[in-house]
């Protein structure tokens, strides 16, 4: 900033005007002296008040002309920025470097901090080793692993889980439509539906031998429940309070063992245990077969308006499953390790492998296209194998531990700074 | 008064003459009146007593800059004593000061240059050092007096309401 330098002054501090004609043609000049006698002077405006050579040198290194407008936008901290200082009387724009977590809805700008799914995962301890996780009509619901493994529910797993006053031998997988919670079960020789209104109870069962209802995975779409199983089974049922409104889906190999059911985009896919995809578009219809060049598959998803399937060899994925052709493979996301769950929630997929190698953990990504990361703080540490997403929180499980993580993409941890005799903020808003 | 009211900017070139004619003489050949003419600091000579005022009026300026908000740098050593033999680097960062004093602000357009060196001084060239001095003291108190202040426009204000 630069003072004005008068040099046609009086000693009193009259400064010069000059007087013209209206046609502009000069007059004479005047000395002028502001003679209003004055309460209080006002504060000057110049350079002391406005923009100092020593604020400008502390802002740019040097002092040239600037503006306070400059200046503003110089010291305008952007979300993000962070300020170490002795003050603490910076605001509720600024957030203490603490490593505290806060919600992401409360300071929606600093989401450019990772989200907390990347950093360390809350864990508890489940009861019994984890075989799936879903997320159903605004539940997480949880299967142990093996025989009477129980079947637990929460709406937020950092407030506990909900064990079932259900206890079949084995519980397979649930879901929800048509105002009716479904969830099948069964044992080594029958398959059986569990249903309600409600996820609290009463729940109504009926049951078959498994080699007229061999069912073990369960989706709902356009109106109806699609349930596949073992040795090619396949059922729909828009009512299911009644075996008999379930009705068997006709020319299946026998030879096909379902593994796991998604709809999504008007289509049902089903996979099995042998890189078969089967999808059909009418949940009474039949299914259509073609195999993918995989190991292994291991899930399938329907995820932000595509279907993906994990499996020993890296994730596939399409928007139009009626085509082998369709499905790409993942290659930002790593397969040198099996993947065996993918999930996508607050704008981030979230993927989980397992194997043998160095490669297994939780891996996160913005985009298909952005290469995933993984998450250092679990890597190796266990080999999860079910993962969901609902209510702004990611859970993950094991079936060789009892350990279930969970974590939010909705939420963030602050970086942790600690200082002697200073702090450290982070601009937030 | 101050220090700016002690700066000498009328030096002669009689004065510079007279100088040359004492120091001819040497103090052996110098009557009692030259001799305490000559040590008293004369008008056409450039001795530790014009050091220190032109560095004591560097330091009040700068202060005086600050005050109205502009910053300049300098290092004024103000304690010059007879015997002390200046330096090129003393003498040079003595320059630099009455440069950043200069250049702090717009000057007169007869406001003289600061000299490039020490060496071979002429009497002009110590005229216009403080001479230099003087200026920007007067224009301080000028740009001070155009002051306007709050309440007495607004932004985009084009000329003046009287």
């Amino acid at each position: 900033m630069r003072n004005r330098i008068p040099t046609k002054i009086l000693e009193n501090g009259a400064l010069r005007y000059a007087e013209y004609n209206e046609d502009g043609s000069f007059i004479q000049h005047r000395y002028m002296l502001l003679d209003d006698e004055p309460t209080d002077e006002g504060t000057p405006v110049n350079k002391v008040t406005m923009l100092t050579d020593e604020t400008e040198e502390a802002i740019w290194g040097d002092a040239q002309d600037r503006t306070v407008d400059d200046a503003l936008s110089a010291v305008n901290y952007q979300i993000g920025d962070t300020l170490t200082t002795a003050r603490t009387d910076l605001g509720d724009n600024w957030l203490l470097c603490n490593g505290a977590t806060i919600s992401i809805n409360d300071y929606p700008k600093l989401n450019i901090l990772p989200p907390q799914f990347s950093g360390v995962w809350d864990s508890q301890t489940a009861e019994k080793n984890v075989a799936r996780i879903r997320y159903v009509n605004g539940y997480f619901v949880m299967f142990g692993s093996g025989s009477y493994g129980g079947i637990y529910y929460t709406q937020d797993p950092s407030l506990g889980w909900t064990k079932m006053d259900l206890n079949p031998y084995m519980a397979y997988d649930i879901s929800y439509g048509n105002g009716y919670w479904v969830l099948i079960f069964g044992s080594a020789s029958s398959r059986g539906i569990y249903y309600s209104s409600t996820i609290e109870g009463a729940w109504e069962n009926y049951s078959s031998s498994s080699s007229n209802f061999n069912v073990a995975s369960l989706t709902f779409g356009d109106g109806y429940f699609v349930a596949v199983g073992s040795s090619g089974q396949s059922f729909y049922a828009s009512d299911p309070t009644s075996s008999s409104n379930w009705t068997q889906t006709t020319g299946i190999s026998t030879s096909n063992d379902f593994t796991d059911i998604a709809y999504g985009n008007g289509f049902f896919v089903a996979i099995d245990d042998q890189s078969h995809v089967f999808y059909k578009s009418s949940p009474t219809g039949s299914w259509t077969q073609y195999g993918v060049n995989s190991k292994k598959f291991l899930s399938v998803k329907f995820l932000n308006g595509s279907f993906f399937i994990c499996s020993t060899t890296g994730t596939y994925y399409t928007q139009d499953p009626s085509s082998s052709g369709n499905w790409t493979l993942l290659s930002t996301l790593s397969h040198e390790a099996g993947q065996n769950d993918i999930t996508f929630g607050d704008g981030y997929y979230v993927a989980i492998a397992s194997g043998q190698n160095s490669k297994i953990g939780i891996y996160y990504s913005k985009s298909l296209t952005e290469e995933f990361v993984l998450n250092p703080s679990l890597e190796n540490s266990s080999s999860y194998n079910t993962l969901a997403f609902g209510n702004g929180i990611f859970v993950t499980g094991s079936d060789t531990t009892t350990t279930v993580y969970f974590a939010s993409g909705s939420k963030i941890s602050l970086p942790n700074i600690s200082l002697d005799k200073t702090y450290t903020y982070i601009k937030a808003k | 008064m101050s220090i700016i009211d002690n700066l000498i900017y009328d030096r002669t070139q009689s004065d510079a003459d007279r100088v040359k004619a004492l120091s001819a003489k040497g103090l052996l050949g110098m009557t009692d009146e030259e001799k305490t003419e000559y040590l008293a600091g004369m008008k056409g000579a450039y001795n530790s007593s014009d050091l220190n005022r032109v560095a004591q009026a560097v330091a009040y300026l700068a202060e005086r800059l600050l005050q109205h908000g502009t910053l300049a740098k300098v290092h004024a050593k103000t304690d010059w004593q007879m015997q002390d033999i200046p330096t090129v680097e003393q003498m040079s960062i003595y320059l630099e000061n009455l440069r950043a004093i200069r250049n702090a602000i717009s000057v007169l357009s007869n406001t003289p240059s600061v000299p490039p060196s020490m060496e071979k001084l002429s009497y002009t060239s110590a005229n216009d050092m403080e001479k230099i001095l003087k200026d920007i003291d007067t224009l301080i108190t000028k740009m001070g007096y155009a002051y306007r202040h709050t309440g007495m426009f607004y932004t985009g204000q084009g000329g003046l309401i009287a």
